[in-house]
């Protein structure tokens, strides 16, 4: 089975349908795939955007970005929903999921904290048994679960 | 049903992955440092501020659960 990614600007993006009965919550999110992070997370502006009450989550951790400190905090029972190749959905979990949320306070903090991206990392990739394809100058990517 | 749905949302999403990167140089040169919405294929909005993309977006009537926002920088970041 195999699950295509977009490359947009040299960065390789998969698109998950997001959905949690527990936090009522539907929508979307746009993962970049990142082999250099072990941790998978949604980010601040996502969590935003769909809703997800962050300051009940429960903290799991911090983390450093671009050397700021962020926050991580647990959300679980979400489902992700991805388009195989073959036009089907694929259900692939994590038994809980991360939120990064920004520390500060500040105005320009906030903001450099809503900049950054949801990741998918090599959490997600090692328990879900999926290897990554990335042939950029063919414009080739995908995951193959084995 | 739902699971036309969300083949839609994701389809949606497909569109707006290959108009960003197509549209990216272009995307910098006008609104560098903004947070720019995309739906379906096409651009909705760019703002400075995260928080006053998604009023926009809610008073365009549109999701913003369902709207691809990306920021974009000419500034690469390295996470």
């Amino acid at each position: 089975m195999k699950l295509p990614l977009q490359i947009v600007a040299g960065q390789i993006l998969i698109s998950a349908s997001i959905r949690s009965a527990k936090y009522r919550m539907f929508g979307r999110v746009d993962f970049y795939v990142d082999t250099g992070s072990p941790v998978t997370f949604i980010s601040q502006s996502d969590a935003f955007r769909l809703h997800v009450p962050v300051t009940s989550l429960p903290q799991l951790g911090h983390t450093k970005i671009g050397g700021s400190t962020y926050e991580l905090r647990r959300i679980r029972e979400i489902e992700l929903l991805f388009k195989t190749e073959e036009e089907k959905l694929e259900r692939i979990t994590l038994p809980e999921f991360s939120v990064l949320i920004g520390t500060k306070k500040a105005v320009e903090e906030i903001q450099e904290a809503n900049s950054i991206p949801s990741l998918l990392g090599t959490d997600f990739l090692t328990i879900n048994k999926l290897a990554l394809y990335f042939n950029p100058s063919k414009g080739e990517a995908y995951l193959e679960k084995e | 049903m739902e699971t036309e749905n969300v083949l839609r949302l994701l389809g949606s999403a497909e569109k707006d992955a290959k108009w960003l990167d197509k549209n990216y140089s272009e995307l910098l040169t006008k609104y560098p440092d903004h947070f720019v919405a995309i739906h379906d294929g096409n651009f909705v909005d760019a703002s400075r501020k995260f928080e006053e993309l998604i009023s926009e977006l809610e008073s365009k009537k549109l999701n913003p659960a369902e709207v691809m926002i990306k920021f974009v920088s000419k500034i690469k970041r390295i996470l």
